[in-house]
């Protein structure tokens, strides 16, 4: 009978460990999933997009780059070769020096990717290349403007038929391509989590779900695009695509944070029927509510950015409100209790 | 008396695997149940507006002034 007793204690043991086991591990699972999904999802996704597009700017400027440099070597040979002895080419080595090493220099910012120290040294490139052209503006004699503008004409158009410059116009391509794809993978993403949230208020999610269905239509196979005009026509429509998709999010939030509003409305009147002493939050509600028409005025006159912002305010209110609304019922509770015992 | 045993564990198992789904189910139809009432103050107002981002390539930023 004892080891009756045992064996069931055993067996019984046995199935809380596993239902336990099985808890935690579902809990686990769970929170692995809602975070790949929706935090890091998200932070990968961004900071390849901010890659992506320093890495795209890149190309861009190195191709130009290598349009300019030689340009700037077809000037210095020429006057180098001019049987002029009065002509000292000195400062315009010296700017194209500056402008290689800018260039150079640029590479740090691309794996750092940070987008404004790029922006910055590309600023000094142009101010150089700028000084360069008035520099040599001022050794040309007036009759020489003709044969070195279409020298540079000739050297540039031979350069850009190398199959280095070619090679980097793909690179171009292919990194705006890749810059999109991920645009629209992170978009997409934002959209679903941000619909299933309103969709939980009760808000139709169906004009959003649609502008989700065609960015992902003109997404697809976008890095398989061979013809350039091609892309961005693609990259274009889907440019109009995230625009629609920015306003009609922006619609949606206004509608679910001034619904979120009301209700708060709806439950501090319900709760001062109830009794609740609410005077507390009254004064927040009626300041709400300027907000909440200053969110029409901005979101009517203003930017999209300023729009977004006072919705944002209208949410940190409300939010703020709710809190206060459960420290009232709580005080409330204990007043009651305490009036209650105090009988 | 082995089956016997064996048959008393399962009820004792069903009956506690009961009890504990029970506990569970409660528990959360509670949690609901709270969060439905005016009381909970829950306004449900926790939606960001997400940030549409388009990726900013300057195409153009490539362009130096070329001498001439």
């Amino acid at each position: 009978m004892f080891g009756d007793i045992m064996k069931m204690n055993v067996l019984f043991s046995l199935f809380v460990c596993f239902l336990l086991a099985g808890f935690v591990v579902a809990q686990g699972a769970n929170e692995t999933l809602n975070v790949s999904e929706n935090g890091n999802g998200d932070a990968n996704n961004s900071k390849a997009l901010n890659s992506a597009v320093i890495e795209a700017r890149y190309e861009n400027v190195e191709y130009g780059y290598e349009k300019t440099l030689t340009a700037m070597d077809a000037v210095i040979n020429y006057f180098s070769n001019s049987n002029k002895t009065n002509i000292s080419t000195s400062l315009l080595v010296e700017l194209r020096e500056t402008f290689s090493s800018l260039f150079v220099g640029l590479q740090q910012y691309v794996n750092a990717s940070d987008p404004s120290g790029f922006g910055k040294q590309v600023a000094e490139m142009h101010k150089t290349a700028a000084q360069f052209k008035s520099e040599s503006a001022k050794i040309a004699a007036p009759g020489e403007m003709g044969d070195l503008r279409k020298l540079i004409q000739n050297r540039t158009d031979e350069k850009e038929n190398e199959t280095e410059m070619q090679e980097i116009k793909e690179r171009i391509k292919e990194f705006k391509a890749k810059t999109y794809k991920i645009a629209c993978e992170l978009n997409l993403a934002r959209i679903k989590k941000f619909n299933e949230k309103i969709e939980a208020q009760n808000i139709s999610s169906e004009e959003l779900k649609n502008v989700s269905a065609r960015i992902q239509e003109k997404c697809a196979n976008i890095t398989q695009i061979k013809n350039e005009s091609q892309l961005n026509m693609k990259i274009q429509s889907i440019k109009e695509l995230f625009t629609m998709g920015k306003l009609k999010v922006i619609a949606h939030a206004k509608i679910a944070n001034e619904k979120a509003m009301e209700k708060a409305n709806d439950i501090v009147n319900a709760l001062e029927n109830k009794g609740y002493n609410v005077s507390a939050v009254r004064e927040s509600l009626d300041e709400m509510q300027t907000i909440r028409n200053e969110v029409g005025q901005a979101c009517i006159n203003a930017t999209n950015e300023e729009c977004v912002s006072k919705i944002n305010e209208l949410r940190n209110r409300t939010n703020d409100l709710s809190s206060d609304i459960k420290v009232i019922v709580r005080e409330n509770i204990k007043n009651i209790k305490g009036n209650v015992s105090g009988r | 008396m082995q089956s016997k045993t064996i048959l008393a564990a399962l009820v004792v198992l069903s009956v506690f695997s009961v009890l504990i789904a029970g506990c569970l189910s409660s528990e959360k139809m509670q949690e609901k149940a709270g969060t439905d009432t005016i009381e909970s103050g829950e306004i449900g107002t926790n939606i960001e507006t997400p940030d549409i981002v388009t990726p900013d390539i300057n195409e153009s930023e490539g362009d130096f002034p070329l001498p001439f």
